[in-house]
């Protein structure tokens, strides 16, 4: 896949439309959750995510290869990120996750299912809001963009074990504060979570 | 660190399958005795499943389409930056690349630079540019009009008008003024003369008295000069009495 996306990004380079549309094509799903997720409606999250697209573009010559694309992307892209997200904070104090954001998530057969996770994204929403930025931004890498524990030591520019236990402790805080509000508001589950692993 | 901090340490790795059986035990043993961490542990859960939830949110149709199927748009964008050397050097060599394997792009990148050149072209002719420059600089040389010529000498005429009805004839009140001062004068000098001629010594006493009788005689001849025209205005104004307002 590394190898590939070096090779979409080589003939990126010289001018070929296919490629890049190829290039857009194996990354839009996870830059366009992250745009997302920092993003205070569904509206900016598109405008974000061509801006993005547009600063990795004018950027591409900058890629080294042999490095991961998206810990790239997440450099070329986090200012852009965190400044629309402090923005919106400012104007509308709006938070990761807007419940308009949400709003375009897939709705499931079982209605119980989907208030559920609406109710379980809320929740972590308000989480997260009560957490330091750094730490906020690695669980949202992770856990909302997907990126990969190697991909986020890349991105961070830290070892990979740092990034292993910062994002713990991230977890453990946000775990923390969701815990305080499941205890004032369980959700209401529509079926016993299974012990063990992460579904 | 206490035990429940070192089994917490573990909690990311549990949930994500990184754990060797014995860890996982481990976990799994204090977690049942430990409501603390059996709650923080469910807490976790709940952040891991969100993160799964938002795996199905999907770009829209129109985005994907906007940044992959049409890149030109985008490389439009950058042209007009290009033009105005907005652009950084890598960038612009990425630019010029694509403009040699797009067609759509150089026709684009060619309409523009016209229009810069048409821009370019309207320069404001030289002489207006020099008009501008000194316009300023005339304004405060030349005097600035109060009023025309016409306003100017209807407002002298008016104004001699109103002084005659309000006041009199200037003419005949200058004179009267004149000959009041001309009498105090006279008396004073007249006065002062004598005095210095009755106290005088020697020759200066002899030459005062001269100048004091040269002077009662130039007076004299004056009034005389000017008791004769009011005789005359006034013979005027008798056999005239059909336009004789009172001066």
């Amino acid at each position: 896949m590394m190898e590939d996306l070096e090779k979409t990004v080589e003939r990126c380079r010289s001018g070929d439309q296919a490629a890049w549309a190829a290039l857009v094509g194996a990354t839009v799903k996870p830059l366009y959750r992250l745009c997302a997720s920092f993003s205070p409606t569904a509206a900016v999250a598109e405008e974000l995510t061509q801006e993005v697209y547009l600063k990795l573009w004018e950027n591409l010559d900058r890629y080294q290869e042999g490095s991961s694309f998206m810990a790239w992307a997440w450099r070329v892209a986090k200012n852009l990120l965190i400044d629309a997200h402090r923005k919106s904070r400012r104007e509308r104090d709006a938070a990761w996750l807007d419940p308009e954001v949400l709003d375009r998530l897939p709705s499931t057969d079982d209605p119980a299912k989907t208030a559920e996770r609406r109710q379980r994204l809320e929740l972590v929403e308000q989480g997260l809001r009560q957490l330091d930025q750094e730490l906020a931004e690695l669980v949202l890498l992770r856990d909302f963009a997907g990126m990969s524990y190697s991909e986020l030591a890349e991105a961070m520019d830290l070892p990979l074990g740092t990034v292993k236990s910062r994002l713990n402790r991230a977890r453990l805080d946000l775990a923390t504060a969701v815990r305080r509000r499941l205890e004032i508001r369980p959700i209401r589950t529509s079926e016993a979570t299974a012990p063990g692993g992460v579904s | 660190m206490t035990r429940c901090d070192d089994v917490r340490t573990l909690f990311s790795a549990y949930l994500e399958g990184g754990l060797a059986d014995a860890e996982i035990a481990r976990v799994e043993e204090h977690v049942a005795a430990c409501s603390s961490c059996s709650g923080l542990l469910e807490a976790l859960r709940t952040v891991l499943a969100a993160g799964a939830d938002l795996e199905g949110l999907e770009p829209p149709q129109a985005v994907a389409s906007a940044v992959s199927a049409s890149p030109c748009a985008h490389w439009l964008t950058l042209l007009y930056r290009a033009v105005d050397h907005e652009l950084v050097p890598e960038a612009l060599a990425t630019l010029l690349n694509h403009l040699e394997a797009c067609e759509s792009c150089r026709a684009a990148w060619d309409d523009i630079a016209l229009i810069r050149q048409v821009g370019s072209a309207l320069e404001p002719p030289a002489q207006l540019v020099a008009k501008c420059r000194t316009a300023p600089f005339r304004r405060f040389r030349t005097p600035r009009r109060v009023m025309g010529v016409r306003t100017a000498t209807a407002a002298a005429y008016l104004l001699a008008i109103a002084t005659t009805l309000m006041v009199g004839n200037p003419v005949t009140l200058a004179r009267n003024e004149a000959g009041n001062v001309f009498e105090k004068a006279q008396t004073a000098v007249h006065h002062s003369l004598k005095q210095l001629a009755s106290d005088g010594k020697g020759e200066l006493r002899v030459m005062i008295w001269r100048f004091w009788q040269w002077g009662e005689r130039q007076v004299q001849a004056t009034r005389d000069l000017l008791r004769g025209e009011d005789d005359h205005q006034n013979a005027t104004e008798k056999t005239t009495p059909e336009q004789g307002g009172s001066s």
